[in-house]
């Protein structure tokens, strides 16, 4: 079986100061740690199973700068036989994109399975998994939490809100994009960083697939996000703290 | 004046709810003309029903279209979008817009944004608002002037829409060239199990995030539930890992709770776990990290490490009883 894990090299910014750059339309990334998106990563280590299990080989691919060839490298030491880098300046505002530059790159190439993330956790389009379905005219299914591939065929369970889900069924080749939990990713080993690190990373431009960065959407600016609720921040020692939040609690619920 | 397009949403015979915020947000457009599409046969009933909030309704008349597959979908929609020539095709960011959204405009060769917080129409284009960076960034986006899109707008952004005046008219249309079975086919619902416990019945919930790193510190935040009397529920992190089960999980893929008091625990305050505690009373959250969205939709916060915030709770609730 012929994979292809699509996989987007994000900013963890949970727990990180996030500034916005003096140019008013992106991010200050000097201090924050890059990684493989969280959904991805989920992506990558279904698709490793799927090898393991069905054989075949698995090719990670990433539109990024250079800096995201960091995301590759860790897709080939989680099992990956390839990888591939579309060279475009991260990230691209319109969510399009990349869908676009992904089709133009596995049309033809006869990859069985298409695996993407939900969503990356930096501009939370979730689109291009269902984009790429479209361009390249295959059956596609999203919020993937259980799959079961046979012969030319998988069935599937997609989550619903509210705690539904639906089973479903469809042919080869199928885009998915892989919801968390469906595949807890491995932590990856000395040998599996070694291995990778033999492996070249085929970096493509755009023109080269035929393609171009085009982008219709347009950043006008990022800000600070609107004031939320009046918070009040509980302050003094931890003791006073602890008291305050009892009294919060059972002042509404004795 | 503006030609939209309204997706409405159903599952099992029932309209969703977001569908009339579609029709609401539809107004956002400086002479809004709307038509909400209904796809299915069997969704005969529910384009009646929503007859009173729209000028216009149209119903996707075709079998093939009471079960959801994207393919199908979009070539239905692309066949309504050239009979119509909407300047924009709205739906909702649920899961089925989330799962549509994307394809439609790359089959219509439309551009796209999914997700909108807000919308200001403009003669230099579609003014979008979003939510980028896990909610730490407002991003303000333009749509080409003059090019019709596709927007896809977040659930509770927008208020449901109210009946209007005089019923609006009920059309058919069959869309033409559908296949006889569709490419993603849909077998069965799977309900989640019901759990131990019952969190949207608890007056006081105690949620543990990804903050509390191990498995085993959750033992910590569930000794905070217990000395206030509440039931133990978590994010999605917790739940992936196998901490606990999916049915303590709060949020869109979780359950939606309307306890009096919530307390967060190490939970960053995305939007998906956020919507599940929207009725909450008093919101109470603990986080080390004093930009996390959480505080943005907390009453109370203690901006501090968990791991002191936490016993020094559960000592003053037992030094004073219960
Ligand atoms: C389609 C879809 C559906 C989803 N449905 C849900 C859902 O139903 N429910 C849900 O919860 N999520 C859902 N998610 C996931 C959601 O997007 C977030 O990834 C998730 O809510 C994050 O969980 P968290 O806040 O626990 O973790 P994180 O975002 O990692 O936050 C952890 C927080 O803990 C804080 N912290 C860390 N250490 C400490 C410490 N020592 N003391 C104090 N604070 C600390 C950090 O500052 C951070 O704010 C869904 C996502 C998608 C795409």
């Amino acid at each position: 079986m012929k994979i292809l894990v699509c996989v987007k090299h994000v900013p963890e910014v949970t727990d990180a100061e996030v500034e916005i750059a003096r140019d008013g339309r992106s991010i200050d990334t000097d201090d924050l740690a890059f990684d493989m998106g969280e959904w991805d990563a989920c992506a990558v280590e279904t698709a490793v199973r799927l090898k393991e299990e069905h054989g075949g080989e698995v090719t990670v691919l990433t539109a990024g700068d250079e800096e995201a060839e960091a995301s590759l490298r860790k897709g080939l030491a989680m099992g990956a036989d390839a990888a591939v880098r579309i060279a475009v300046e991260a990230p691209p505002a319109d969510p399009a994109l990349p869908a676009r530059l992904i089709a133009a790159f596995a049309r033809g190439r006869g990859f069985d399975l298409l695996l993407t993330g939900v969503m990356a956790s930096d501009l939370g389009y979730g689109a291009t998994g269902p984009a790429l379905g479209g361009h390249l005219d295959l059956p596609h299914a999203t919020m993937i939490v259980d799959l079961a591939v046979r012969e030319g065929a998988a069935e599937a369970v997609r989550e619903l809100e509210e705690g539904l889900k639906e089973r479903i069924a469809f042919s080869l080749p199928a885009v998915l994009a892989v919801q968390t939990g469906l595949a807890e990713p491995r932590y990856v080993s000395v040998m599996g960083i070694r291995k990778a690190r033999r492996i070249p990373v085929e970096v493509l431009e755009p023109e080269d697939l035929g393609t171009e960065v085009s982008e219709r959407v347009r950043l006008v600016g990022l800000s600070p996000p609107p004031p939320g609720k009046d918070v009040e921040i509980l302050e003094g020692t931890p003791g006073e703290i602890g008291a305050r939040v009892v009294d919060l609690v059972r002042e509404v619920r004795p | 004046m503006t030609r939209v397009l309204v997706l409405a949403e159903h599952r099992r015979r029932e309209l969703r709810e977001v569908t009339l915020e579609m029709i609401r947000a539809a107004e956002a457009f400086p002479g809004a003309e709307s038509t909400v599409v209904v796809p299915g046969a069997a969704a005969a009933p529910l384009a009646e029903a929503l007859a009173p909030f729209a000028a216009r309704v149209l119903l996707l008349d075709h079998p093939l279209l009471d079960a959801y597959s994207p393919p199908e979908y979009a070539a239905a929609l692309r066949q309504v979008v050239e009979r119509e020539d909407p300047e924009v095709v709205l739906l909702p960011h649920s899961y089925r817009g989330m799962d549509l959204a994307g394809r439609l405009a790359a089959v219509l060769h439309r551009p796209f944004v999914t997700d909108a917080v807000g919308i200001r129409p403009g003669d230099g284009g579609l003014e979008i608002d979003r939510q980028v960076y896990g909610g730490r960034v407002h991003c303000r986006l333009v749509l080409p002037p003059g090019e019709p899109v596709v927007l896809s707008v977040r659930p509770t952004t927008f208020p449901a829409a109210e009946p209007r005046g005089s019923p609006g008219a009920v059309e058919a249309f069959r869309p033409e060239g559908l296949p006889e079975a569709p490419a993603v086919r849909f077998l069965e619902y799977v309900e989640e199990a019901a759990g131990e416990v019952d969190i949207t019945q608890a007056e006081v919930i105690v949620a543990a995030g990804r903050g509390i790193g191990e498995e085993e510190n959750l033992a910590l935040v569930r000794e905070l539930a217990d000395a206030l009397g509440g039931v133990l529920a978590c994010s999605r992190p917790i739940v992936d890992r196998g901490w606990l089960p999916r049915s303590r999980q709060v949020g869109t893929s979780g359950r939606a709770v309307r306890p009096k008091v919530y307390v967060a625990v190490g939970i960053s305050g995305a939007f998906q776990h956020v919507a599940g505690m929207a009725g909450a009373g008093r919101v109470i959250a603990i986080n080390r990290d004093p930009n996390a969205p959480i505080f943005k939709v907390a009453d109370y916060g203690v901006v501090g490490d968990l791991f002191r915030v936490v016993p020094a709770i559960v000592e003053a609730a037992r030094s004073r009883g219960s």
